[in-house]
């Protein structure tokens, strides 16, 4: 069975593709217009034409093809993105190649990185003191990987390729708490961890740190979100420290403990 | 001459309604007095004016509210000591990587009317559990 089939056809001195490629994450329409100076009527594609429709049909061909390619490279990133959810830890190992890929500069791995934290994100409103409507499945095993690689801590680039890859799939508690069980967050790994950003994208994670508790501030920003649960984690890790008054991580057992 | 039952009857009903009604009232969280507990469970640190509350509210009927503010004095009244002990065990729950035993601390507090010690914990614990709600 043919991956693709198309009809085409010309309508006003404009080409027009339509058709599904049969791709291995379910079908994919497209369609493709362009200007073709021929009379109009359908055009059969695999049988000999004039000059100026196989000039026109090989350049929408480039096009379509990109589009299906882009649009396969994002179903292949969403799936990841679910299967890690699911716990599916080589699903998880990918992501965090992916993520490195991106690091070293490689074009189609930033890509498919940015495909799956906007997948993520839009997948993912959890805000602290607000309703969640993610993960649809407790992802323990999700959890497990990180700590992996977050407990670790001892190297700089797995260790911000675990936060940036995994981070992203867990609600705001959940990644406070594990990584307010990893290594302490001082100022030094903190750098690490934004080092790689824009000075924009470090402006939103440092609000989001100095922000965690407050909740009226309404932003999808990732790095926004990731210094708030950064900011969250930190507090624990101090609350913990005998002599920290309990106040800093939350006031009503502040007022009843301290 | 025959006992004018009807009346009675009347008067009697009417009574009942009005206790019924009284007793209500009693026993009724209004919304001045809900302001009041909430003020006092938020931010009152006085044990004495915490006892007082806590009194008022029982003798009103309100006793799980009374209960709870009369815990409150209690824990405020705790010497240097057993504010540190106390302290101590919230943190070690906060440290703790298990969450069984971190509801468990948190059940203590509960009982002892520090719920926003216990509200801490659980919430912590449901981090741990990978509970997706916040």
């Amino acid at each position: 069975m043919s991956e693709l089939s198309a009809a085409a056809y010309v309508q006003e001195k404009r080409l027009c593709i339509i058709g599904i490629y049969d791709s291995a994450w379910g079908p994919i329409p497209f369609s493709h217009g362009c200007a073709c100076e021929t009379e109009d009527g359908p055009i059969d594609v695999g049988m000999d034409q004039p000059i100026v429709v196989t000039q026109a049909i090989d350049e929408s061909q480039k096009v379509i093809m990109a589009n299906i390619e882009r649009e396969k490279m994002r179903l292949a990133a969403e799936e990841l993105v679910d299967r890690t959810r699911a716990g599916d830890q080589n699903a998880a190992a990918t992501m965090i190649l992916v993520r490195q890929n991106a690091q070293k500069g490689k074009g189609r791995a930033i890509a498919s990185l940015k495909m799956m934290l906007k997948y993520a994100q839009s997948k993912d409103s959890t805000i602290h003191g607000e309703a969640s409507t993610h993960p649809a499945k407790p992802n323990a095993k999700v959890i497990r990987v990180l700590d992996q690689e977050l407990n670790t801590g001892t190297c700089p680039l797995r260790y911000r390729s675990a936060i940036m890859t995994m981070l992203p799939s867990l609600s705001m508690l959940e990644g406070s708490v594990t990584l307010s069980n990893g290594p302490s967050l001082d100022k030094d790994r903190i750098a690490v961890v934004i080092e790689k950003m824009e000075p924009e994208e470090q402006k939103h994670f440092v609000t989001g740190f100095k922000n965690w508790r407050n909740t009226s501030i309404k932003t999808d920003d990732a790095n926004y979100r990731l210094g708030r649960i950064f900011g969250l984690a930190r507090s624990i890790q101090l609350v913990r420290l005998p002599t920290t008054p309990i106040a800093i991580l939350s006031k009503a057992a502040g007022l009843e403990l301290d | 001459m025959p006992f004018p039952l009807i009346p009675v009857g009347i008067g009697l009903l009417a009574g009942v309604a009005a206790w019924a009604q009284f007793g209500r009232e009693k026993t009724k969280m209004t919304p001045e007095r809900q302001k009041i507990y909430d003020a006092a469970i938020r931010s009152l640190k006085d044990p004495a004016g915490l006892e007082a509350l806590g009194i008022a509210f029982k003798n009103e009927g309100l006793h799980t509210e009374g209960n709870l503010l009369l815990k409150r004095a209690a824990l405020r009244q705790l010497t240097p000591v057993q504010k540190a002990a106390n302290r101590a065990k919230w943190k070690s729950g906060m440290a703790s990587k298990n969450p069984k035993e971190v509801l468990e601390i948190a059940d203590e507090f509960e009982e002892r009317g520090a719920t926003g010690a216990a509200a801490e914990l659980r919430k912590y614990a449901r981090g741990l559990l990978g509970t997706p709600s916040e």
